[in-house]
């Protein structure tokens, strides 16, 4: 089927794009990647929350 | 490096961009597979092989839309991670669950029953294939709820507490989050509002053969069935439009306000039918707010709080507080979130050094003002009100073409029943060009939900400011082009895919 084959190619090329190029490349986990367990991650976002942002 | 307004910016314009590619899909998925489930029940009823092609060829459509809409919306997900991670970190355990139930059973149950609805029409047995499409159509808009509810969490943030020791908001009643009356009524305005584009798009591309005099019989038969479809979603609209407008002016008056462009409130507040705002006009000014208008009155009162008398509270009432109506000003809630903010502060360090009595009393300081949290981040008052013009226009194109819609189903509905819907090429015309007009109406709706409700990322609990990621602007500015391109692309496939589908016509299955 044609009509098939195509959507399967687009999705496919579509899938690689998003998953292995954008998201490896552009997306990393911002908390993830700069902090090891989630105790650091949450002492982070609490400073966040109260640094004074006058 | 510091939250700058070029980063927040570039970050909100990026996830806005994501978002409204995504939206171009969606709708017409909700819409198309609830009209071919319709057309395919016809078929198994009478055994017409007529009806039996016609529900092929818009399948072939539905298969074009999901296969190139399939994951755009995963790349809001890679932006929560990346761009918002402080909000992702705050909200993690609220939105978590129905992404999760979305993800492991709507969007899994949509996919498989696809596979059989597209290549199994000759490998299972006619009832089989029926199921599998109304499951499909039933799929689609489980997979818009569960959204929906995270949505309608945001807009209105209930059934969580806040833990001071993870910063992150947890769930403790998840039936309060599941029937948030805001999220109930965005998700029947939603899933509604997609009937009606895809009801839209299925008598356009009908008018398009008619007016080409081909594919007749095929043209006529999807009308009937895009036009009443279309009809009875457009009354349901009309209903869950007026309960999504009572939930606004609960939870977000603001929002109302700036959707009427309503600055000094008033009792017996009419709506604005047409209107031209005055763009020098300022919050606290004298200025009229419009250069020209025409109002509906009372119809705002009874739209907000379903009484003809009610009050309506304007922008300005809103700012600087009306004591009349018990409404507290920005900058008192202002003073609430700064001490919210502060006892937070305190309980930190109070807990840090281990002195646990007087972190205790910090926390409840922290507790009894933390309702308002999110306005001890706003610099000034004006801060909490959203781009007025923005709003306004949004929410008038909105329903404005949902009453065309409406007009357009009833009339296509009339001419396609007493067979003289071929004569009447300006409405054919009309059908055909209404088809964008239904995609803008999808993405002014988007506008006002969203944009209406800035500066919040959580109503009350969350500026935008502070639930961006600390990234640099450049990397965001740099995405954005990049998935502005990406999503062109695909936008230019799905639209010449389409029109190539639509040219060979159903004769071509």
């Amino acid at each position: 089927m044609k009509i098939g084959k195509k959507l399967w190619l687009l999705i496919a090329i579509k899938l690689f794009i998003l998953f292995v190029i954008i998201k490896w490349i552009f997306f990393p986990n911002f908390l993830k990647t700069k902090f090891d367990t989630d105790a650091q991650r949450s002492r982070y976002i609490l400073e966040q929350l109260t640094e004074s942002k006058e | 490096m510091e939250h700058t307004a070029e980063l927040i910016d570039w970050s909100r314009a990026q996830f806005a961009l994501t978002a409204l590619y995504h939206w171009l899909f969606v709708p017409l998925t909700l819409g198309l597979t609830f009209i071919i489930a319709i057309m395919e029940t016809i078929y198994v009823k009478t055994g017409d092989a007529w009806w039996k092609k016609t529900t092929q060829f818009w399948m072939t459509i539905l298969a074009i839309n999901f296969a190139i809409g399939l994951a755009t919306g995963i790349i809001m997900e890679f932006e929560f991670g990346t761009n918002w991670s402080n909000y992702s970190w705050i909200v993690g355990d609220i939105f978590g669950a129905p992404l999760a139930i979305e993800g492991l059973m709507a969007f899994f149950m949509e996919s498989t029953f696809f596979a059989v609805m597209f290549f199994g029409w000759e490998k299972v047995s006619k009832k089989m294939h029926l199921t599998s499409t109304w499951l499909v159509a039933i799929g689609s808009n489980l997979s818009a709820l569960w959204i929906l509810v995270a949505n309608g969490w945001m807009q209105h943030p209930v059934g969580m507490t806040f833990n001071p020791d993870t910063a992150r908001n947890e769930m403790h009643d998840f039936a309060a989050v599941f029937f948030n009356p805001n999220a109930v009524s965005k998700f029947l305005h939603t899933i509604s509002s997609g009937y009606v584009l895809a009801s839209v798009f299925v008598i356009g591309i009908s008018a398009w053969y008619l007016i080409k005099r081909r594919e007749v019989m095929f043209a006529k038969r999807s009308m009937i069935v895009a036009a009443s479809f279309g009809l009875l979603a457009s009354l349901f609209m009309l209903t869950s439009g007026d309960q999504s407008a009572y939930e606004v002016a609960q939870s977000q008056p603001m929002k109302l306000a700036a959707m009427e462009g309503l600055y000094k409130g008033e009792e017996r507040a009419g709506i604005i039918a047409i209107g031209l705002l005055d763009r020098e006009k300022e919050l606290g000014d004298e200025k009229e707010p419009f250069l020209f208008s025409v109002e509906i009155p009372n119809a705002l009162s009874f739209l907000g709080y379903h009484s003809l008398n009610a009050f309506v509270p304007g922008i300005h009432d809103l700012v600087y507080g009306n004591e009349k109506h018990h409404i507290m000003s920005v900058s008192d809630k202002m003073k609430e979130g700064k001490l919210a903010v502060s006892a937070l502060s305190e309980y930190k360090t109070y807990k840090k050094e281990g002195k646990n009595t007087k972190a205790e009393e910090a926390l409840q300081n922290f507790r009894a003002h933390e309702k308002y949290m999110g306005y001890g981040y706003l610099k000034s008052p004006k801060d909490a009100v959203p781009n007025v013009a923005l709003t306004f226009y949004s929410f008038h194109t909105m329903v404005g073409l949902g009453t065309w819609f409406l007009i357009l189903f009833i009339l296509v509905l009339y001419f396609t029943m007493i067979n003289e819907i071929e004569k009447k090429r300006w409405l054919m015309y009309a059908a055909l060009w209404s088809i964008p007009l239904a995609y803008v109406a999808q993405e002014c709706g988007w506008i006002v939900a969203e944009a209406g409700r800035q500066p919040w990322a959580i109503q009350d609990l969350l500026p935008v400011g502070m639930a961006a990621s600390n990234v640099a602007s450049s990397s965001v500015m740099i995405t954005f082009w990049l998935f502005a391109v990406l999503f062109t692309g695909l936008l230019i496939a799905e639209v010449k895919i389409m029109l190539t589908q639509i040219k060979n016509g159903p004769e071509a299955h």
